[in-house]
């Protein structure tokens, strides 16, 4: 079939030639509109649930929200995992569904049955979270040079206007506003007054609710023309003082939409009418803050302008959060579109800018830059190769023309099947690999046009057909072999799969479209540019490299068992290292920033927590590798993060590598670690806060992985909260004394205060009142109550009840808050104070945070492993805390995060390897027709395996599943050279030559390609392994496990497949000696002829 | 064969060098012999705490901060008070008049109003004219009284005439005693006819001048203020009828007010007479600090609260009666505890306990190093401005007056000690 198809090519060179550029046009088209990730989404499919009740204690939301939510979402078809938190006023529900799961089949479900959910408190509704773990696209703040417009104002148009004009771009979902303050119009009740006047709370929220509201009055008919009849009662009559074109009004248009909430008539007292300005103070204030966001920048150029650093304490951040597997480019382009016409559309107040602090695009521009500076070094570097190996431009043009093209039809394919590139999927791809096929051929084909006895009679294209016949059935194979070898990448689920599955698909095709161009350009191309070349000698490199091997080979058939106990000397050795080899799941990927995590005590207040932010901006920007610090104190309005004050975290962009500092505190070059390390030095000062580093995607995905904020993390599962916490921080204290364990914390989940107000019954009973009506008041009175809202053009506001701060602020205020007791004749009563209706105990100790999994509570303790490989390092902790015996019974210890990730690839890897393997034994065997070849060429397969453990070991590099990946990729190039020996030989054999010299021959003949493929899979991903660019981590123990594997591979696999075929060879045939076979092989005929003449001096 | 055995050797002696010189080598190769023959060694000292990592040290209780900590953090302390000040207990009220000064006006008889002469709001002096009233029934009163007058001048000149004739012999003793009665009987009669003028709220001046009506005019009278003050009740209209249930005008003296507190029941036994009351007037910005004068003995059944009054002065003439005040209570410390105060911040709530972290004086004034000490304390009250801490009773409780006490940062010294505490003890503390 494939000569066929080689023949069919050389025929109709035309018809390929269109193809090629048809090829060309649909790659250039696919290239340019391809949509390119920095990294792809290794999370599941997951669906959250956040439900707000603000007020409610962490055990109120897990008892009267968490427990129904999950109970009905309990059973979804591919639901592997249900984890929620409870915090004060928010439960959030993360449904991961297994891969493969339909997300927006997944996502349906989850709607259906929370939409079921009927028993939960009034007024509490469940929603969908927009947050994906990758779905952040851009982050940016809002900044006023007018100091007119407050927190408040900024906030507003944060959430009324940007927020709804950034909605409208496709693929984004949602924006979620952190930081400002929400305003509020405040009805601050002064409860003397409303004794004197008689009112009550419920009349003073009914007048107001009354009275805010715009009613039509149907149609009219007058004359000709109809009317519409509208009661316009809002409350300011709905100007929005935002409005660009009222701004210069704002505060008195504030101003009047407070006198008119004065002016709101509650009751009157014979005829005189009591308003809400006569027992209440109105203001205007804002919502309790659940978070807080500071910014400090450094002085920088801007497009030719110098912007001067600033640091400030109180900013509004909006983050872009982007749809799950929408496609991020297109997206955050559109969100760049829409903020520059926001900007200079005028919807904006005068004076406020949109600065945008990170976007994606940085990240996949710098990633995508990176990623082709490698591609095309790496190219380069396979071109030289083939020059200098081949001595021949043109040969060498004709298979470096293959490369781009099979990449342009990787490319297609991939947009055709609408799926994004991503870092891994194009930068780890070995372009050396992928032109073997090529190189082959057209090493083959050039050898034989170029022989000294070549029949240059024959029409050219019969020549080129002929030479491409000798080598097809070895290309075949050797190409399906390679395909098979990457069989593991295809079936690798998890995260693994979301990581790689992509990069198998993008190699398959690659060498699928490099096979193809071999069988069809390449001959085509030979078949114009090789007509006029006459004989040509072996460049000098050449004669060199042959005339050494074959010395050296010589040598070592001489000596084969010594030899073969050197080999399985340096495999014993290379066994006896791999235990040594450090694990990890994947190498942490650069992103170019940093993301730090500060935990404070978990009580802490916002005012503290706030106090301690500056601090930690000044020290983080004290770096000269940062390029600015974003602080985020407790958590977005909306929920979608699930935390409080106690959590500080800093968003940290660096600077591009080249201006960072050329060397660390140590002499080495500067990275990550080293700024982390010294970040950490500094961060030493700051006694009594955990700290953590991690980038800002990368804690995305290991909070989403694992349901924890932290790379590894060990969860404790039990029922009593006091219970799991005191197991939980004896197994936190165990971790501390593992080596290479950092940053453990315990994620405490009681100790948290409460101001408790038990309701006593009977007190009530005593005075007549009910428990609602104390509730109520504590409500208002404490939290405060909405029940109104103000309308402001298209924006909402609460109007709420509430007392003054005076009167609600400390809980000797708020032991007398008076609840009124009923009176004669429907009129009020006596004023009891709280503390006569109920039992207050001002710091009763609580639960802080209530984690669930599968409907279990736990407690997580979070830890990184710094220093040391992630399998020992938990291997040994986990020992300890076995040994220790801390669990109580009915309490259970899982290790979750990173490692667990890396066990299940490990178990998947442990069947699919063998299996792989195991099919290519088979195609081996059909290739060869003999059990004993095909276990020859998978001798191959060890040195390959040996020579890059060897690499990881002399590189410090963990093993992870990029590096997995890597020995993936060189067995079948090491298979497809050992294929291209063997088959060589058995063909030798198979004309009638001796073993010795069949081997020898067949060595020498195939010594170019096996050192051309081979280096041109070293050369290839040579620069992706010595890169400490951003975007290279990914790849870059794959690449060094195919450099190392390739180059031991290149270097013994040419000595043991001709010493272990000279033990096993195959049966001599009884034809003549096939000249054609063993033309070129002038190195062999040398040495034999020097040996049969030494024989012929030394016949003994 | 006899090659094999050197490249063997060789072979080995490669591989013993490389271990040898390379000390990456050296330490894998100590691994791979230890797996090989400690791995049971291994085994039993992981199961031990057997940490490379530094032990540390055992918890005494101190936290401890060097400068740089310190200054990172931004740690802040103050010294501990002591309560010199009293403690102020929060009291609301209103003010009202003294019902001692209060003036109402009433008609004694019914009557209609002829005329009113003064306005809500108007200042009165003492005898200043109010409201004329117009009554028949004070004209009968007039007219009876002159009639009586009448009758005894004339039974006043019968008895002078009959002890004259009975002087002379002219009538009988009998007779003379006839008259004599009659004239008392008549002056009695017309004392009681004034009496009832008087009654009427008649001055003798008026009732002087009730023989020179005549007319209607015997029907009208004068009522006047009957001390100085302000009319802050005038229910009275011209023409209209009242009687003596009815209250035309009320006249208060506005120099001074009264003010009734409500203290809760609960709060009650902490107030005495004398303690001293701040009352905050809101509406007219005064504040004024008076004695408690009075202290009701039950509970008031309509606002459930036990009143306390005091009296204020109306400066400029500003409050109002019913006019709604604040203020508080200050309840003096009691005389032998001695009571301390420190600021919100510096108190921390754990597990039910409230905390304060304290300074230990260094013993050498080269020690740079900040030590805290976690004290219990008993909190007396709690409020936004401070915290009274009870003085403590046994050691390591309560604060003395000079510590210096954690304002700022004080939760994250908590997080240390309950940090460290839990390493020594395995638990939470």
């Amino acid at each position: 079939m494939v000569r066929a198809i080689i023949v069919w090519s050389l025929h109709n060179r035309l018809v390929v030639l269109l193809g090629v550029f048809a090829l060309i046009a649909a790659g250039v088209h696919s290239a340019l509109n391809l949509n390119v990730e920095a990294y792809p989404d290794p999370t599941p499919p997951l669906v959250e649930v956040i439900t707000q009740n603000p007020g409610a204690t962490p055990e109120e939301m897990e008892r009267l929200v968490g427990i129904p939510l999950e109970t009905a979402l309990n059973g979804m078809p591919g639901l592997e995992d249900l984890r929620s938190t409870s915090v004060a006023g928010l439960n959030d529900i993360k449904c991961q569904f297994a891969y493969g799961t339909d997300y927006p089949k997944a996502r349906q479900e989850v709607i259906n049955r929370i939409n079921a959910v009927a028993n939960l408190p009034p007024g509490v509704v469940p929603g969908l979270s927009p947050w994906s773990p990758t779905g952040e696209i851009v982050r940016y703040v809002l900044d006023s040079d007018n100091p007119k417009y407050s927190t408040n104002d900024l906030k507003a148009i944060q959430d009324w206007v940007i927020n709804r004009a950034l909605k409208q771009v496709d693929g984004v979902i949602d924006v979620t506003g952190f930081g400002g303050t929400v305003k509020q119009y405040q009805i601050l009740l002064n409860i003397q007054a409303m004794r004197q006047f008689g009112v009550t709370m419920e009349q003073v929220e009914d007048a107001v609710k009354n009275s805010n509201a715009n009613i039509g009055g149907d149609l009219l008919s007058l004359g000709s023309q109809t009317h519409y009849v509208r009661a316009i009662g809002l409350l300011g009559g709905g100007v929005d003082p935002l409005d660009p074109a009222n701004v210069e009004r704002a505060a008195v248009i504030e101003t009047d939409k407070l006198q008119d909430i004065q002016d709101v008539v509650i009751t009157s007292n014979n005829g005189v009418p009591i308003k809400v300005g006569q027992i209440a103070k109105v203001i205007v204030g804002n919502r309790p803050r659940l978070g807080k966001v500071g910014r400090r920048t450094k002085s920088s150029i801007d497009e030719g302008v110098r912007v001067v650093g600033r640091d400030d304490d109180d900013v509004i951040e909006g983050i872009v959060l982007m749809r799950k597997y929408e496609k991020s480019v297109p997206t955050a382009k559109g969100v760049e579109k829409k903020l520059k016409e926001i900007q200079s559309s005028g919807v904006l107040p005068k004076g406020v800018k949109i600065r945008v602090f990170n976007q994606r695009t940085d990240l996949v521009n710098v990633t995508t830059e990176n990623v082709i500076h490698n591609l095309g070094v790496g190219m380069g570097l396979v071109a030289v190769v083939l020059f200098v190996f081949l001595g021949d431009l043109t040969s060498a043009l004709i298979v470096a023309v293959v490369i781009p093209l099979a990449l342009l039809f990787s490319i297609t394919v991939l947009y055709v099947q609408g799926k994004s590139a991503n870092l891994l999927s194009i930068g780890a791809v070995d372009f050396g690999i992928i032109v073997d096929s090529s190189v082959i051929i057209v090493e083959n084909i050039f050898r034989h046009i170029t022989a000294r006895n070549a029949d240059r009679s024959r029409p050219l294209i019969d020549r080129i057909a002929d030479a491409s016949h000798e080598i097809e059935r070895a290309l075949f194979f050797s190409t399906t072999i390679i395909v098979c070898a990457f069989l593991p990448l295809f079936v690798m689920t998890g995260p693994e799969g979301a990581l790689f599955g992509p990069m198998a698909n993008t190699y398959a095709f690659a060498i699928f479209g490099a096979l193809c161009l071999a069988l069809t350009l390449a001959p085509v191309l030979c078949s114009f540019f090789f007509h006029n070349k006459k004989e040509e000698k072996d460049t000098f490199l050449d004669r060199w490299m042959k005339r050494g091997y074959l010395r050296a080979l010589n040598h070592v058939l001489k000596h084969r068992v010594a030899f073969l106990v050197l080999v399985v000397g340096l495999l014993g050795f290379t066994i006896a290292l791999v235990p040594t080899l450090g694990g990890e799941f994947m190498p942490e990927l650069e992103e170019g920033n940093l993301w730090i995590r500060a935990i404070l005590p978990r009580t802490v207040s916002l005012e503290e927590a706030a106090r301690m932010a500056p601090r930690l901006r000044e020290v983080i920007a004290s770096v000269p590798e940062v390029r600015g610090v974003m602080s985020h104190v407790g958590r977005p309005d909306d929920g979608t993060d699930v935390t409080s004050f106690f959590n500080l975290e800093f968003n940290v962009p660096l600077k591009p590598m080249e201006q960072w500092r050329k060397k660390d505190k140590h002499g080495k070059a500067m990275t990550r670690l080293a700024i982390e390390e010294e970040l950490t030095e500094k961060f030493n000062a700051f006694k009594g806060v955990n700290f953590n580093f991690s980038q800002l995607i990368r804690d995305n995905v290991e909070e989403a992985l694992s349901g924890v904020k932290g790379a590894n993390s060990v969860k404790l599962f039990g029922t009593d909260l006091q219970q799991l916490e005191k197991t939980g921080q004896s197994v936190a204290d165990i971790l501390r004394t593992v080596q290479g364990i950092d940053n453990v914390g315990l994620f405490h989940i009681v100790g948290q205060p409460n101001l408790e107000i038990r309701i006593d019954r009977r007190a009530c009973a005593r005075f007549g009142i009910n428990v609602a009506d104390v509730e109520a008041v504590i409500q208002v009175a404490i939290g405060g109550k909405a029940f109104s809202q103000m309308v402001e053009g298209e924006k909402l506001y609460d109007i709420v009840l509430r007392l003054p701060r005076e009167q609600r602020s400390d809980p000797a205020m708020i032991h007398r808050i008076a609840v009124d007791a009923p009176g004669k004749d429907g009129k009020i009563g006596a004023r009891i104070p709280l503390s006569s209706l109920a039992v207050i105990s001002d710091h009763s100790p609580g639960a802080s945070y209530i984690y669930r999994e599968n409907n279990r509570r736990y407690i997580p303790i979070k830890f990184s492993v710094v220093g040391r490989d992630l399998k020992s390092a938990i291997t040994e902790a986990q020992k300890k805390v076995t040994a220790a015996k801390v669990l109580p019974d009915g309490y259970e210890i899982e290790w979750s995060g990173e490692f667990k990730q890396m066990e299940e690839a490990n178990a998947r890897l442990m069947w699919m390897v063998p299996l792989s393997i195991g099919l290519i034994l088979i195609l081996l065997y059909t290739a060869f027709n003999s059990i004993k070849d095909a276990l020859l060429v998978m001798a191959n397969v060890v040195t390959a395996t040996m020579g890059g453990v060897w690499a990881l070991k002399l590189t410090g590099t963990n093993f992870s599943i990029s590096a997995a990946v890597g020995f993936i990729s060189i067995f079948g190039v090491a298979v497809q050279n050992g294929v291209l020996l063997i088959s060589y030989f058995n063909q030798m054999r198979g004309s009638g030559t001796p073993v010795r010299e069949a081997v020898m021959r067949g060595a020498e003949l195939r010594l170019r390609p096996v050192v051309m493929t081979s280096l041109t899979a070293i050369l290839g991903l040579l620069p992706a392994a010595l890169a400490n660019s951003i975007g290279s981590q990914a790849q870059k123990p794959l690449a060094i496990v195919v450099v190392g594997g390739m180059l031991v591979a290149l270097l013994l696999t040419q000595y043991l497949m001709p010493v272990l075929y000279s033990y096993f060879p195959a049966p001599a045939g009884h034809g003549t000696s096939n000249h054609d076979l063993s033309e070129g092989s002038h190195y062999t005929d040398e040495i034999l002829a020097r040996e049969r003449t030494r024989s012929k001096r030394h016949p003994a | 064969m006899k090659w094999k055995l050197p490249i063997a050797a060789v072979t080995v002696a490669a591989v013993v060098a490389v271990i040898t010189f390379n000390p990456w080598a050296q330490s894998h190769a100590r691994n791979v012999w230890s797996k090989i023959v400690g791995a049971e060694k291994k085994l039993e000292a992981a199961e031990l705490p057997s940490s490379p990592r530094e032990v540390p040290k055992p918890f005494d209780g101190v936290i401890e901060f060097n400068d740089r900590e310190y200054n990172a953090l931004g740690l802040a302390m103050v010294p501990v008070r002591l309560q010199v000040e009293p403690l102020k207990l929060s009291v609301s009220g209103k003010t009202d008049y003294d019902p001692n000064t209060l003036n109402k006006v009433r008609p004694k008889f019914k009557s209609l109003i002829d005329k009113v002469y003064v306005e809500y709001g108007h200042d009165v002096k003492e005898g200043d004219p109010l409201v004329d009233l117009f009554s028949a029934d004070l004209a009968e009163a007039k007219g009876l009284y002159e009639t009586k007058m009448s009758q005894w001048e004339h039974d006043k000149i019968e008895l002078a005439r009959y002890t004259e004739l009975f002087k002379s012999r002219s009538i009988s003793e009998k007779e003379l005693l006839t008259v004599q009665n009659d004239e008392k009987k008549s002056g009695t009669e017309a004392k009681i006819a004034k009496d009832k003028l008087m009654v009427f709220g008649l001055s003798e001046a008026d009732i002087a001048a009730v023989a020179k009506e005549d007319g209607t005019k015997k029907a009208k009278m004068t009522l006047r203020a009957p001390g100085s003050g302000v009319v802050i009740g005038r229910d009275v209209v011209k023409g209209n009828l009242y009687d003596e249930n009815d209250v035309l005008l009320t006249i208060a003296p506005l120099d001074h007010f009264w003010v009734y507190g409500y203290v809760y029941p609960s709060e009650a036994s902490r107030v005495s007479l004398g303690q001293t009351w701040v009352i905050d007037c809101p509406f007219v910005g005064q504040q004024h600090r008076r004695p408690i004068e009075s202290i009701t003995s039950e509970i008031d059944k309509e606002t459930k609260t036990v009143r306390i009054r005091t009296r204020i002065d109306n400066v400029a003439g500003k409050l109002k009666a019913e006019m709604l005040v604040g203020g508080w209570i200050e309840i003096p410390p009691p005389d032998k505890a001695k009571r301390t105060v420190i600021p919100r911040l510096a108190m921390v709530s754990a597990d039910g306990g409230d905390y304060a972290f304290v300074l230990i004086p260094n013993q050498s004034a080269d020690d740079a190093i900040r030590r805290f000490e976690r004290r219990r304390i008993r909190v007396i009250y709690e409020g936004s401005d401070g915290v009274y801490v009870a003085e403590g009773t046994k050691p390591g409780e309560g604060l003395k007056e000079g510590e210096q006490v954690v304002t700022k940062g004080s939760l994250i010294l908590m997080q240390l000690y309950e940090d460290a505490a839990i390493v020594e003890a395995g638990g939470p503390v």
